[in-house]
């Protein structure tokens, strides 16, 4: 792969960025371009985008917030039936998901070319608005502030990578074709006469590895704090029945207790990247009960939580998504009740992940554990 | 709602009376009762009566296992006008009372959970009907030893086609490389050639040998088989199998059919009686493969059949039924690791021992120690080695060991009259019609000195090997300067029975033998629909029990070829189309090829019968689209509520 530059003109490395993109478009490399779009002050949101001039006016590539994850949209885009080449700007937990996605059939990925960047973090959208766009004084959402992958990964899907860590807003843009990416497309690309990038190349990956180095270990230490957090500050629940024997895991009563002001609006999946049923079981009439049942229930335990289904929802949903979670936070950042979703799922996925040797995005190559069966894969190491 | 008494075996520890009360007010049921024996005529009579009178449309029977009587009651409830799929069975006992002998408060309590959860169920039931299935009425036995030729014969002379597989190059298995028989001593090639022969010209057998079976699709009474054919470098639509080319085959390498007692050329028939009787080239043993000249073969054929070009042939099959009669192998020298065996060449095991009182064999059956050609005077038998040996081998007993080593020991005394057999033995296990007496007639009048206890080491000491061992009854330690040891190997599957079974899907216990659905009732059906086992395939066992399997298992596929089509279970998976959002988890849990993805219109379909209700795809499906019928989410999720109390 060979560093190319997109340098910065007098308006800075932004604009530099959407005039490459609208450039794409306007060569007919790829057909539509999912980006994100500034509508009114310090609020950001995606448009799959046609016309190169819009691209070139209104496109916001690297403004620092993810309304919802680009993966969700890209699927909904190419799920059935695909024709026309997409391109997406897709932050790295965005192209992880993707991956997954992909691998659910839930997107066709030989329609998509992946233009994959680097983020260091993205703001709370709604602070941001607020703030109308002016990050003084914000701080990364907690996902990002732990994330361990903010460059792209390479075996993701073809398309190409945006390098940004690393470099001023003077020194421009990293840009590298994937060698597996269309050879047509990666002609077009290789056309619009790109100087070389080499030494921003190198200052860059040497930035990407110190960032990660520092957020792996942000993350342990995360982990670890979130683990002794939910083990001991609030003590456990005498009542509860505990998870014994595995430590670390402080049982049903303090998970209970952490998802307790959960108001049941789905919230979570909705924004989730990878949740992908086109109508969720927690939607079907199984969870249509009778008022004989409910009053069955609140009688078996004195009461009966409202509403109901709380911790079903939840472990249903971990049970179906901790393999494949990209630790985006998009569940957390849609939550009205601002509940730890981020952290119990990052605590969770790095047990069943690290079980199955499995790191979700890296590559479409890599089997989803739910659909491969290894007659050791669950005995001790 | 019908509870069992089950004589004692529920009610004597169950409330039977007290369970009926409590279920009586369950919602939705109609009436409870209960009765000393349900499955009896007046027991299913009773049920039949009820249905009428409460005009039920479901029943719940409260008995034993659903593997038991599930049928029963369904038809039962079907003569009275219900849907056979709407009679649920709540297992009360080897779920319940038995298991719980000892708590009978808390059995009764349990009985009243699981009936409620069956009741739950029933009222989520779907009014079905049996799928139908066609049977293409021909068979694939697997294994051409004496239970795969037998099950051969018999599906055969009933009129139904057979194809029949063995990877040797000759059928017959290991009883073609018996001398003698027991109990009754008659020669086993005398006894097996006119099987053998019937086999090869049988119009109805069509036989594959150096062939092995490559993969099975399909399902009951429509398998599509892969049967890879080695290529065997003679062309044996030409040869005749005047065996020049054997003559003159200028390699030598030891031989598998002799065990290693005598060599055998690249290019041969492995013995006189073999059938075919055309021979093949091992291109390991073959100058002209391993170092690319002589050909003398090719030159002296007088019909030009030799073919060092054939290449393996693919060979597809649609059967309705499989016999696996893929018999056994001896536990393996390498892992046998004591007695000196594989080390020692006067150790031996039972079936070389066969080979050298083989009128056909090395030695034209004279019994001469392989090291030196000395007939040996003293002969030691070790019986269980490798079997009954939890430490060091296998804890099952390999059952035909006692009686041929009787034999090995007579059929010694007979040839060499002056020598003496012992038999260092741990009990002697001869049950069968005229086994006892066999044994006995060893001991008693031919002198065949008999040892209760083990060998502790054999060792080589000059020309002999000597054997160290205690005799319990007496006390005493033995040790016997011996001229040959003859080891009682343990039997274990033939090698890759696990793989068969795999590419088979169906299962083996843990040592690979092929599990039987039922050890007493149903001991020749796997637990695969349409796959039958026959022999030592299924677990050790000698000839006539073999051959009584293999008629068995033939008479299985003759009952299944009765009917032109089958009847297949209802509750099978189904998808909801509307929210199915295919992403095709459901087709990598099925084991069955069951499930596939309609990528047109981007959802998921079942192939009903293909599937086998087995649940894993209802399970693997995140928003429940995928449904098993009968077993809906609802109404699990009733029946966990049901028994929660």
């Amino acid at each position: 792969m060979k560093d190319l530059l997109i340098a910065s003109g007098q308006d800075g490395r932004e604009k530099a960025l959407s005039r490459f993109l609208a450039k794409l478009l306007d060569v007919g490399a790829v057909d539509a371009l999912v980006v994100p779009v500034e509508a009114a002050p310090g609020v950001i949101t995606h448009v799959l985008a046609k016309d190169p001039r819009l691209v070139e006016e209104a496109a916001r590539p690297l403004a620092p917030v993810m309304p919802s994850s680009a993966a969700t949209l890209v699927s909904e885009v190419v799920r059935k039936r695909p024709s026309g080449r997409v391109a997406a700007l897709l932050r790295p937990c965005e192209a992880r998901a993707l991956v997954e996605l992909v691998k659910l059939k839930q997107a066709a990925p030989e329609n998509v070319v992946a233009i994959g960047m680097d983020c260091a973090g993205t703001y709370d959208p709604v602070a941001y608005r607020q703030a109308a766009g002016n990050v003084d004084g914000l701080e990364f959402r907690e996902a990002c502030r732990v994330c361990q992958n903010p460059a792209p990964l390479e075996d993701g899907l073809p398309g190409i990578t945006l390098g940004l860590i690393g470099l001023d807003d003077s020194e421009g843009i990293v840009m590298s074709v994937h060698e597996r990416l269309d050879p047509a497309v990666a002609a077009v690309m290789e056309e619009l006469g790109l100087a070389s990038g080499e030494g921003a190349g190198r200052k860059r990956r040497e930035a990407v590895q110190a960032l990660v180095q520092e957020r792996q270990e942000a993350c342990d230490a995360f982990l670890k704090g979130a683990r002794r957090g939910a083990a001991t500050a609030e003590g456990p629940d005498p009542a509860a029945p505990g998870v014994s024997g595995v430590p670390g895991v402080p049982g049903i009563g303090a998970f209970a207790r952490e998802l307790a002001a959960c108001t049941g609006c789905h919230n979570c999946r909705v924004a989730c990247p990878v949740c992908y049923c086109r109508e969720c079981v927690f939607d079907t009439d199984t969870f249509e009960h009778e008022t004989g049942q409910f009053l069955r229930w609140a009688g078996r335990k004195g009461a009966l939580k409202m509403p109901s289904e709380t911790m079903l929802y939840h472990l249903t949903r971990m049970n179906h998504m901790s393999l494949s979670c990209v630790g985006c936070g998009q569940c957390e950042q849609a939550c009205p009740a601002h509940l730890p979703i981020f952290r119990l799922f990052a605590m969770a996925s790095r047990r069943t992940q690290e079980l199955f040797g499995y790191v979700p995005g890296r590559s479409l190559d890599d089997e989803l554990p739910f659909t491969t069966f290894r007659e050791q894969e669950l005995e001790p190491r | 709602m019908f509870v069992c008494w089950c004589g004692l075996n529920i009610g004597g520890v169950v409330d039977v009376p007290r369970v009926v009360e409590e279920i009586s007010g369950c919602p939705g049921v109609a009436r409870a009762v209960d009765y000393r024996y349900m499955c009896s005529d007046p027991g299913q009579q009773l049920i039949r009566d009820i249905i009428r009178e409460e005009r039920l449309d479901s029943v719940v029977i409260a008995a034993c296992s659903p593997g038991m009587h599930e049928s029963t009651f369904q038809s039962v409830a079907e003569s009275a006008g219900v849907n056979p799929y709407r009679c649920e069975i709540a297992n009360i006992r080897e779920q319940c009372s038995w298991p719980h002998q000892n708590e009978p408060l808390e059995a009764t309590r349990k009985a009243v959970e699981l009936i409620r959860a069956a009741v739950e169920k029933v009222r989520g039931d779907e009014a079905l009907s049996a799928l139908s299935i066609p049977v293409t009425r021909r068979a694939l036995v697997i294994g051409a030893g004496i239970a795969g030729m037998q099950a051969a014969l018999d599906i055969a002379d009933a009129g139904h086609e057979v194809v029949l597989v063995d990877r040797l190059p000759h059928i017959g298995g290991h009883m073609a490389q018996l001398s003698e028989t027991f109990p009754t001593l008659d020669c086993s090639q005398c006894i097996l050639t006119p099987k053998t022969s019937e086999v090869g010209r049988h119009p109805g057998i069509r036989l594959l040998t150096s062939s092995e079976v490559e993969s099975v699709s399909g399902y009951v009474g429509n398998f599509t088989v892969k049967i890879r054919r080695r290529a065997t470098y003679v062309n044996w639509d030409l040869c005749t199998g005047c065996g020049l080319c054997t003559e003159k085959c200028p390699s030598r390498t030891p031989s598998a059919f002799e065990r290693g007692l005598a060599e055998e050329p690249a290019i041969s028939i492995a013995f006189p009686q073999a059938v075919p009787h055309k021979p093949v080239i091992r291109p390991e043993a073959c100058r002209h493969f391993t170092k690319g000249k002589c050909g003398v073969c090719e030159k002296v054929c007088p019909v030009g059949a030799i073919d060092f070009g054939q290449q393996d042939s693919l060979i597809e099959e649609k059967v309705g039924a499989i016999v696996v009669a893929t018999g056994y192998d001896l536990h393996p020298k390498a892992k046998v690791g004591e007695y000196g065996y594989g080390v020692y060449p006067d150790v031996i095991d039972g079936l070389e021992f066969e080979r050298l009182n083989s009128a056909s064999g090395p030695t034209q059956g004279q019994i001469r120690r392989p090291s030196d050609g000395k007939v040996p005077k003293e002969v030691v038998f070790i019986q269980c080695v490798g079997s009954r040996d939890q430490e060091n081998g296998y804890p099952y007993c390999s059952k035909i060991c006692c009686m041929y080593t009787a034999k090995h020991a007579r059929l010694y005394k007979h040839k060499v009259p002056d020598g003496q057999p012992y038999v260092f033995y741990m009990d002697i296990r001869a049950g069968g019609k005229g086994y006892e007496e066999f044994v006995q007639h060893a001991t008693e009048e031919e002198g065949v000195l008999y040892l209760r206890g083990r060998v502790a080491r054999v060792f080589q000491d000059g020309e002999h090997v000597v054997v160290f061992g205690v005799d319990t009854l007496s006390g005493k330690k033995v040790e016997i300067r011996a001229d040959m040891v003859v080891l009682a190997t343990a039997i274990v599957p033939a090698s890759g029975a696990k793989e068969l079974a795999r590419v088979l899907k169906t299962a083996t216990d843990e040592y690979g033998f092929f599990s039987e659905a039922h050890p007493k009732l149903r001991p020749v059906e796997s637990l695969t629909r349409g796959i039958y086992i026959a022999g030592c395939a299924q677990a050790p066992k000698d000839i006539p029990d073999t051959v009584t399997q293999a008629g068995s298992s033939a008479a299985k596929v003759l009952t299944l070829f009765s009917a032109p089509r089958l009847s297949h279970s209802p509750t099978v998976a189904a998808v909801d189309e509307e929210i199915c959002t295919g992403c095709g988890i459901c087709v990598e849990a099925c084991a069955y090829e069951a499930r596939a993805l309609d990528t047109r219109r981007h959802v998921a379909v079942v192939n009903d019968v293909l599937c086998e209700g087995c649940g894993a795809c209802a399970v693997a499906c995140p928003n429940g689209a995928t449904r098993q019928r009968n077993m809906a989410r609802s109404q699990a999720m009733a029946m966990i509520d049901a028994v929660m109390g």
